[in-house]
């Protein structure tokens, strides 16, 4: 089976190539013609740089609310967080990201079906039969926004707590601790019984916990909180109300290790923007960009040519809208003198990806259901050093892989995560080779 | 006289130049064809190698198909004999090679009973006549096995019949792997148990859909009274097997000698995991 035919390699790619209608001529050391590297993708959004232009502002960074208080820091003053973790969110922060929508937010766009499920679980715990609920869906599917809607819709009723926790528990002490966080509770229980006691004793709350996946680790130690944590929940869902949002592959692995879908009853599933809810995105994010795909002026035209192009980019994103919107802000070509216009649209080159070995896969496959992983927890994950860590960590950001942030105090506490516009396509690649299964 | 000179040149027919140059031209394109399979197979490993052993199975069976067919047509449709002379001729090569390549034809016979009902599949991690590896190819003949020492073995195929086959992962991709060890019966066994299923699930090579178990027993070394400690779990690629058993091995000892389980003065190696 092991067949070498160059020759015949190169006349197959050539004649991929001529169907696709490619050209494999480069014009840099990073991409071919009519596709974007990966590490241009990741390069684009999100930018260490200050952002200049307001098309790229509308496209990609629409809305920045400056009236949004980060959440992570939020919780570091609560003291959930150490020095180092402090300022690593604080460097986070400095780069610029879109916040989820906010709640009632005009520009939330289609899950009609898995909101009223929500308020469905919701109305279910007012009437004293709550039951945990959880919202899963993959990376860039939109959770957090969709989280966040139920955030202002019933903050009026009940109080309401958002939170998305950065440190993953490895012991029972501080699982009970992150729990206690979302009551501010700060005379921290001894025992898991008098932990569920008192927050059964806390006025009820409508609790929301996203990015799940952060409070899975796999290290010694964090089995045992998170079946603490699992309890505890459990023991007080009908004095509370807790939503759950959790990434597709992450809740696949809590559910083989933590049968953790015999307990959460609702279960809402996202997925990326189908074709017409994605048209609905792009022609929102474009509203304000005076956008202009054809001369004629003719408003049929334009439609057809507008349908076209969200059919294009659905296809080459997969429904995945941030990565939609940087390989739409990279068509586009600014210049004052003229009407904005736009080129061909490219697809993403993932040679890179192709070029990685089987370790590099593990390191990303693990990175991916951490949400991030730091040098020191992927030297223990992958029993090696700190120091080979690092290497590889840095490796990979150098591919466009990874975003790190670093930490000025100790390079082991660097952070390195997905670029929120390459999930999809590291996901699905992972999957593909056997490193991610659902 | 007319009916052997009529054989004589009924064989003569059969050799002609214009049969022959058509039987090589069939013969090419089958090889042609057999190389474009191959060359797919391989482009669809690369592609989507979770699928590697599906790609992999296909081959034996496509090369089964086109040289049957190949066969068959050359025979049918090339030479078309007089059904007399096939007689004949069957019956004398068949005596002839029957008597000369009793192995050789034991073992192709054996060969299509494999690819028919099959023991082991190409990618499958089993045991043969002693040899422990991953089947790397299915030849009519053949099979040939890729050691964990980076070795080659070829095994006839009458002989893989001939005796039990161990198959340890039977066309899946993840496959079982057991891990043993022992502590003094003065530990806290059920701790034990408990850090060996933790210390094994945060191995990143556990395939975490299937269980992992940990077993305990008793035995009596050395004078000693011991606690076996069982660990079964599964490995996310059959390739990893060894590496994964290592790592098993690692996490657990780590733990266990965290655990202060091991009378041996472990301070050392306790800093260096710290």
């Amino acid at each position: 089976m092991d067949v070498q035919l160059p020759r015949v390699s190169k006349a197959w790619q050539s004649i991929k190539n001529l169907i696709s209608g490619q050209s494999t001529s480069s014009h840099d050391g990073d991409s071919i013609e009519g596709k974007l590297s990966l590490k241009e993708i990741s390069q684009l959004y999100p930018r260490d740089t200050t952002i200049l232009s307001e098309v790229e502002k509308c496209l990609l960074y629409h809305p920045i609310r400056t009236d949004l208080q980060p959440l992570a820091n939020k919780l570091a003053e609560s003291a959930a967080l150490d020095s180092q973790d402090v300022q690593l969110i604080q460097q986070s922060n400095q780069q610029q990201i879109e916040t989820p929508l906010q709640a009632e937010n005009s520009q939330f766009i289609g899950r009609d079906v898995q909101q009223k499920k929500v308020s469905d679980a919701i109305s279910r715990w007012q009437n004293n039969k709550g039951e945990l609920t959880a919202v899963i869906g993959p990376f860039g599917s939109g959770v957090s926004s969709f989280l966040n809607q139920f955030h202002h819709q019933y903050h009026q009723q009940v109080p309401v707590t958002y939170v998305s926790f950065y440190h993953a528990a490895l012991t029972t002490k501080e699982a009970i601790a992150n729990l206690c966080y979302c009551f501010n509770i700060t005379d921290e229980p001894k025992s898991i019984t008098e932990a569920i006691a008192l927050i059964n004793q806390q006025d009820s709350h409508i609790i929301i916990i996203d990015d799940l996946h952060k409070l899975m680790l796999r290290m010694m130690g964090n089995y045992q909180a998170l079946v603490t944590f699992a309890t505890v929940i459990m023991e007080t869902r009908q004095q509370h109300c807790w939503i759950l949002g959790c990434e597709t592959y992450v809740w696949h692995r809590l559910s083989s290790q933590y049968s953790i879908t015999n307990f959460v009853k609702i279960i809402v599933r996202l997925e990326y923007f189908s074709l017409l809810e994605f048209r609905d995105v792009i022609q929102a994010k474009t509203a304000n960009i005076s956008l202009t795909l054809t001369s004629d002026g003719n408003e049929e035209t334009e439609k057809a040519a507008f349908e076209q192009l969200t059919k294009q980019l659905h296809q080459v994103s997969g429904g995945h809208s941030k990565l939609a919107c940087v390989l739409l802000f990279n068509a586009l070509t600014e210049d004052p003198n003229h009407p904005l216009s736009i080129k061909p649209i490219c697809t993403p080159d993932l040679a890179t990806l192709k070029q990685c070995t089987d370790e590099d896969l593990f390191s990303l496959a693990e990175i991916y259901v951490h949400g991030g992983l730091r040098i020191f927890q992927h030297a223990e994950i992958f029993a090696t050093s700190i120091e080979q860590s690092s290497l590889k960590l840095e490796y990979l950001s150098r591919q466009g892989l990874l975003k790190p942030h670093y930490s000025k105090l100790d390079f082991a506490q660097h952070y390195y995560v997905i670029p929120p516009t390459l999930t999809r396509l590291i996901a699905s690649h992972l999957v593909n080779h056997n490193k991610l299964y659902l | 006289m007319d009916d052997s000179r009529k054989a004589l040149q009924a064989i003569l027919d059969i050799i002609s130049f214009d049969k022959l140059l058509a039987f090589a031209t069939v013969c090419l394109f089958a090889w042609l064809l057999m190389v474009i399979v191959q060359f797919v197979l391989k482009q669809l490993t690369i592609k989507l190698p979770k699928y590697r052993l599906l790609w992999s199975r296909l081959y034996p069976f496509a090369r089964l198909f086109v040289w049957a067919t190949v066969m068959i047509y050359t025979i049918t449709e090339i030479i078309d004999p007089h059904e007399n002379l096939i007689l004949a001729v069957i019956g004398s090569i068949g005596i002839v090679l029957g008597l000369a390549t009793q192995e050789p034809a034991k073992n192709m016979i054996a060969g299509l009973i494999i690819m028919i009902t099959p023991p082991y599949r190409v990618g499958d991690m089993v045991t043969l006549s002693g040899h422990y590896g991953e089947v790397i190819q299915l030849d009519w003949s053949v099979t040939w096995l890729r050691t964990f020492d980076d070795n080659t073995v070829m095994v006839p195929n009458a002989e893989a019949l001939k005796t039990a086959v161990s198959n340890a992962n039977s066309g899946a991709l993840d496959e079982m792997v057991v891990v043993t060890f022992k502590l003094p019966i003065s530990v806290d066994h059920l701790h034990a148990i408990q850090l060996a299923k933790e210390a094994t699930q945060c191995s990143p090579y556990t395939f975490l859909d299937k269980p992992i178990t940990v077993n305990i027993a008793t035995d009596y070394q050395y004078g000693e009274h011991l606690i076996t400690l069982t660990v079964k779990a599964y490995v996310m690629d059959i390739r990893l097997e060894r590496k994964f058993a290592s790592d098993i091995n690692f996490r657990v000892l780590n733990a266990f000698k965290q655990a202060e389980f091991y009378s041996v003065s472990t301070s050392e190696t306790i800093d260096a995991i710290n």
